[in-house]
């Protein structure tokens, strides 16, 4: 038994953690939710031993623990398989899960492979690998990482597994897999503590249910009989708003984009599609299935082999995102935001104004600080980011209010044409439903054209007035009368869910 | 002075609780103080150790050295700002010495016409870097590690060794003039710092090169012609290495072709205690001027002390140390500052 | 995947051709060095001469360059066309000399050696393998020479890139026969090296010393100047330089300065030092080529600047910065060694053992001698210089060798 008690954990300006108390049983999957910085990954830090309380104490089994770094918690047998998967992908996968007890399978200072290996296949199967273990795991999907991970944790004997958001990478089936293995290490004894944004996914394998919010604990929960909703009120405060949004004031008569016959080699083949002025259109599919690859060629970072982008009626030239963003005024709302989306270590300031400091120059050519000051305020109040100011660094914003800069560096540039990927991904629930509004007005009232690409079904149905589905590099399907009048969640995915079969 | 200091960590000053602290507070909670103290402290103690140390003639080595020193690590701050680095800068410094050498003693030009040619050649030094990093996108590090090898090749091939002496005496007045005792080469060091921080605080250029540092994808999916940001910098490192370079030819007087052999240690050394990250992204105009004058300093102060020159270097090594950590010793007094100034406020 | 890597792949292959050109074309424009050696010999005097006097460089700079430009043309593809016609031409069968000269890199210094090497090949119809390295490493000295011992060469003229480092080398080297010279440097004894023609460095510094001390009326305060102190030749200089001015009572070392190992650190550093000093010094003296130039540099500096602090100064060697400020007055003079006479002398012994001769038992030192320049023999140093090499030459088979 993990007796967490009044733990509490400071960071300058910030409560991270307020004597949160909880208590996980062994034998249970126990998950525990909230809105970004709830506290869930400071908890699960100071259960790792990566942080240290600076009230309050972890007891576990009736001896209190003083954990002093994650090799500590190890120890203790308690293991963790967080959202970043780290494996080394130049090993194989009997290295990766053996790694820290490689000592053990040594004859006379030489590695004895035959018997790591043979080791190390007991826990592929019991995760249900299926894979050789002299695999090499670079090539190894997301899923088949996390797989590695949890089996890394098995051989160290955990007592208790903590799952940091581990299906945020995988698909469907691979979740289905992995929540089933839960199910099945939980009832052989082991306590493990998860940690997801996928209330769906909580509700299905969990037995117990925790709330955290603004670092406090709200409450637990059993699963049984709970609804997604209830846990939602938990979480946000208030009641969640299931929300139709009405029609768009589609103009079908103006094509502002029109993709004609694009080709590259060895994915797409002739995909074509079209973009109304002041619609919004969905790219539905699984990850891979060439909804971002095809939004990389739109905006000219990708090469194609053949076909036509189209823009206002003229052929578009172009070869990168400076073409895409100055030349036709078509901007791209990443879906790696840390990566590809903002520059996490600069300003606010600069990452709002970054496409427009060319059009705010004063008499001597020389950028007016005034002028961009006054840009990223003005959009930080419209798209409502929460932050000290606008000198704040991106970095230490949460992903809601970073997913909002992300945005508002494309409203600054005032595109026509905007490309969203993924914009709810990582986002709590408060902001998620502010990112939809966001977006809804932005062709509702500003009459913008945009291209919204998806994996979150309700997200699709909330906002898209036409669905193009994506199923290996082909369009396979289109729904295209979502304008027309309401339709459920279960009409949607049950359309969608044809052409993908 | 001059700065940019485009990444401030300042959490809201204007908000912040702590009062009583007033403007001196907040210059010492700047990112790129930490040089510039360390530097006004070495600068006391050589001046009240020894004597001298603050001689004219000392004072106007000494400004005459950090000058050059800025511009060498000018060359290295540019495209360590983008994320890369320069390995062949010394080389290129070398290879402008051999041109201005050649062009002005064996041709027997005016410097009129030989300084252009030997801006362009660093330049084009630079730009072959450029080119070949962007389009084959391997790392600047090979990069620039074989193009030393190629430009050195080049020198000693070009030169065999020999120094070009024959420099027209009125080349000579940019590296051994004064203008009311202030060295020309110091002055102009200051006009380009001065430069340099308007550009990356004030121009579209200079933003762009710093956020394609901070993050080249995020800025080529913002919009920015990364590849042409590169390939810039990449040139205006050629081109400090060229300015370095002759400043080195006008201050002896003559084209030394081992020019440039040890600029490889003092451009990093100069560029990333100055402040300039190593990730890019991050610069210092004034960081960077005073940690070109406390490297000068240490130099001087060390034969001043008169220090056994069989460990001279050991002491070098100690007081960077010691100078940098000053940097840690400030950054941890504001952050503890700040850390409770927050508690307390929130407490209230 | 492909059509990214594709146009990178193609500007690498398309600039390996372009380089793959230009080498080539660098090597067929020079299609055998062989013939020059033959109409050269009736320049061998007047370039021999003009070998014997670095000084006079300082007057006609201009030729001086365009007389590295021509070297540029003439010697730069003997390392070139060595790997590729040495073989065949030199080596074999023509003489039955297989002669080396070895320089470790780039360097006005050996320049001026080689014409001494080459007034030798001329003189005695000898052709020799001359090779310059392209560093200053131990590693690539040793890999360039065993791949020239392995194209049968028996005799070796060689400056040690590393005192002690080059011993591993020679030692190897004499096992299989074969005979070694050190010139313009000694390796450190113990060697296998039959000799050393060089300047005596720790005499030559007393000299320079002395001439200090001299100029500056048998008393005052002195920096010392030395370039690197990994260098075992450096600590004989001070050595040299510390032994002469304790026998001054009235002559003190007020600073001693190291670790300079191009000019421009050596400017900073002298500069530095100067200043540290600038109330009481009298004499700065430099036991190194580059700290040499530093002092000539630092010094005319000074004066042009308005310093008026008499300081005496004497360097070692005759590079024009150093001449020009002899020549200005701002130093009092310069010890210049004799590389020609080390070129010269080194591959004339090896002759000889190559005929049949053998080093004289406990002999090992060739002293090239050295000579004090000073503003008054600028003209004439070279001569007596000449005559040391002359001297030596008559005495090579008697005091040196025998048969």
């Amino acid at each position: 038994m993990l007796d967490i008690k009044q733990v509490s954990k400071f960071f300058p300006g910030v409560k991270a953690l307020d004597r949160v108390s909880l208590v996980f049983q062994p034998g249970q999957v126990h998950a525990v939710v909230g809105e970004n910085g709830a506290g869930k990954s400071t908890l699960i830090k100071i259960i790792c031993g990566i942080y240290i309380p600076d009230e309050g104490e972890v007891v576990l089994n009736g001896e209190k623990l003083a954990l002093k770094s994650y090799s500590d918690a190890l120890e203790k047998k308690i293991s963790l398989v967080s959202q970043e998967i780290q494996v080394i992908p130049k090993s194989t996968i009997a290295e990766n899960i053996m790694l820290d007890k490689m000592e053990h399978f040594t004859r006379r200072g030489a590695i004895n492979w035959k018997q790591l290996n043979r080791e190390a296949d007991k826990y592929i199967r019991m995760v249900e690998l299926n894979l050789p273990p002299d695999t090499e795991v670079g090539g190894l999907s997301a899923a088949q990482k996390q797989l590695i991970m949890i089996a890394k944790s098995l051989s160290s004997d955990a007592q208790i597994l903590i799952l940091d958001e581990p299906t945020s990478a995988l698909t469907r089936h691979e979740t289905d897999n992995l929540l089933k293995l839960m199910r099945k290490l939980a009832d052989d004894g082991v306590t493990i503590i998860f940690v997801n944004h996928k209330l769906e996914e909580v509700l299905a394998v969990s037995d117990k249910v925790s709330v955290l919010r603004d670092g406090q604990y709200v409450g637990t929960r059993d699963v049984e009989g709970l609804q997604k909703d209830d846990i939602v009120k938990m979480m946000i405060g208030r009641d969640a708003r299931t929300i139709y949004l009405g029609q768009l004031d589609i103009d079908w008569n103006t094509t502002v984009l029109e993709a004609r016959n694009i080709s590259q080699e060895n994915t797409f083949k002739n995909v074509s599609f079209s973009l109304h002025k002041g619609e919004i259109l969905g790219f539905y599919g699984l990850v891979g299935s060439g909804r971002t690859e095809l939004a990389r060629i739109l905006i000219g970072e990708d090469p194609r082999d053949g076909g036509q982008i189209i823009i206002n009626g003229q052929v578009a030239r172009i070869h990168s995102m400076a073409d895409s963003l100055y030349k036709y005024q078509m901007g791209y709302v990443s879906e790696n935001r840390k990566e590809l989306g903002l520059l996490l270590n600069s300003t606010i300031q600069t990452n709002v104004a970054i496409t427009v400091w060319n059009r705010m120059l004063n008499g001597i050519k020389a950028i007016s600080l005034k002028q961009e000051r006054a840009i990223t305020e003005k959009f930080m109040e419209a798209v409502d980011v929460k932050a000290t100011g606008p000198d704040q660094i991106v970095n230490d914003l949460s992903g809601g209010n970073q997913q909002k800069v992300s945005i508002s560096k494309w409203l600054a540039a005032g595109c026509d044409i905007l490309i969203i990927d993924e914009p709810t991904i990582g986002v709590d629930v408060g902001a998620k439903e502010y990112i939809h509004k966001l977006i809804w007005d932005l062709a509702k009232v500003e009459g913008k054209s945009i291209i919204l690409i998806s994996s979150d079904m309700p997200e699709m149905v909330n906002l898209a007035r036409r669905i193009l589905i994506f199923k290996e590099f082909e369009i396979v399907g289109e729904i295209d009368n979502l304008n027309d009048r309401e339709h459920s969640y279960e009409e949607v995915s049950q359309a969608i869910g044809q052409y993908l079969a | 002075m001059a700065e940019v200091n485009v990444n401030q960590n300042v959490v809201s000053p204007k908000k912040n609780s702590n009062s009583g602290t007033g403007a001196l507070a907040k210059l010492f909670r700047r990112n790129d103080m930490g040089v510039v103290i360390a530097t006004a402290l070495l600068f006391l103690i050589f001046a009240l150790v020894t004597d001298s140390f603050f001689t004219r003639y000392n004072l106007f080595n000494i400004s005459r050295t950090a000058g050059l020193y800025v511009f060498i690590a000018m060359g290295q701050m540019i495209v360590l700002v983008i994320g890369g680095m320069n390995l062949s800068l010394g080389g290129i410094g070398g290879l402008v010495v051999v041109a201005a050498g050649y062009t002005m003693d064996s041709m027997g030009w005016s410097p009129w016409i030989s300084v252009p040619i030997a801006l362009a050649v660093g330049m084009l030094a630079g730009a072959f870097n450029g080119i070949i990093i962007v389009k084959s996108k391997i790392n600047s590090f090979i990069i620039t590690l074989a193009s030393l090898f190629i430009f050195t090749g080049l020198v000693t091939g070009i030169s065999q060794g020999f120094p070009y002496t024959e420099i027209p005496k009125s080349f000579t007045l940019m590296g051994r003039g004064s203008l009311l005792g202030v060295p020309y080469t110091f002055i102009l060091a200051i006009v380009t710092l001065l430069i340099m921080a308007y550009v990356f605080k004030f121009t579209v250029i200079g933003r762009r090169i710093l956020a394609t540092g901070g993050n080249l994808e995020a800025a080529q999916l913002s919009g920015i012609r990364t590849d042409r940001i590169v390939f810039l910098c990449h040139v205006l490192s050629g081109l400090f290495g060229a300015i370095a370079g002759l400043l080195w030819v006008s201050r002896m007087g003559s084209a030394q072709p081992a020019t440039g052999s040890d600029w490889l240690i003092i451009s990093f050394a100069v560029a990333i205690i100055g402040g300039t990250a190593l990730t890019g992204g991050e610069a210092s105009m004034l960081a960077l001027f005073a940690s070109a004058i406390l490297l000068t300093l240490i130099k001087n102060g060390l034969i001043m002390l008169n220090v056994n020159v069989y460990f001279e270097q050991t002491f070098l090594g100690l007081i960077i140390l010691l100078a940098v950590s000053i940097d840690r010793i400030r950054a941890m007094l504001h952050s503890s500052t700040r850390k409770f100034g927050r508690r307390d406020a929130t407490e209230a | 995947m492909y059509r990214k890597l594709s146009k990178p792949l193609l500007l690498l292959v398309i600039l390996m051709m372009v380089l793959a050109a230009a080498l080539s074309a660098c090597s067929s424009e020079e299609p055998a060095p062989p013939p020059e050696s033959k109409p050269a010999e009736s320049e061998a005097p007047a370039e021999s001469k003009e070998a014997a006097q670095p000084a006079e460089s300082e007057a006609p700079a201009e030729k001086e360059a365009a007389e590295a430009e021509e070297k540029t043309a003439e010697e730069a593809p003997t390392q070139e066309a060595a790997e590729s016609e040495a073989p065949a031409e030199a080596a074999p069968a023509q003489s039955e000399y297989k002669l080396v000269w070895y320089a470790s890199a780039p360097h006005p210094y050996f320049e001026e050696v080689l014409k001494g090497v080459e007034a030798f090949e001329q003189e005695y119809g000898i052709p020799v393998e001359k090779q310059i390295g392209p560093d200053w490493e131990q590693s690539s000295q040793n890999e360039r020479v065993e791949a020239l011992a392995a194209q049968g060469f028996t005799h070796f003229s060689i400056y040690p890139s590393d005192a002690s480092g080059a011993n591993g080398l020679y030692e190897e080297l004499t096992q299989n026969g074969i005979k070694v010279v050190n010139f313009g440097a000694s390796t450190m004894q113990p060697t296998t090296a039959s000799f050393v023609v060089a300047t005596d460095v720790k005499a030559a510094a007393m000299q320079a010393t002395e001439a200090l001390i001299q100029s500056m009326g048998g008393k005052g305060k002195i920096i010392n100047v030395l370039e690197v102190l990994e260098d075992s030749n450096t600590v004989l200089r001070k050595e040299g330089v510390e032994e002469v001015v304790a026998k001054y009572p009235d002559v003190e070392i007020i600073q001693e300065i190291s670790g300079m190992t191009s000019v421009e650190e050596a400017v900073e550093k002298i500069g530095n030092a100067l200043s540290a000093n600038i109330n009481e010094v009298d004499g700065i003296i430099a036991t190194g080529f580059t700290t040499s130039v530093g002092i000539a540099q630092v010094l005319s500096e000074y004066y042009d600047t308005g310093g008026d602090r008499e300081i005496h100064a004497v360097g070692i060697d005759t590079d024009p910065t150093v001449m020009k400020a002899i020549e200005d007055g701002v130093m009092d003079g310069t010890i210049a060694q004799n590389p020609y006479g080390h070129g010269y002398l080194s591959l004339l012994a090896l002759k000889y053992m190559a005929d049949g001769y053998e080093p004289v038992e406990g002999v090992y030192h060739i002293d090239s001698g050295a000579a004090f320049v000073t503003k008054d023999n600028l003209d004439t140093y070279a001569d007596d210089i000449m005559a040391v090499t002359e001297q030596i030459k008559s005495e090579l088979t008697t005091k040196y060798l025998e048969k």
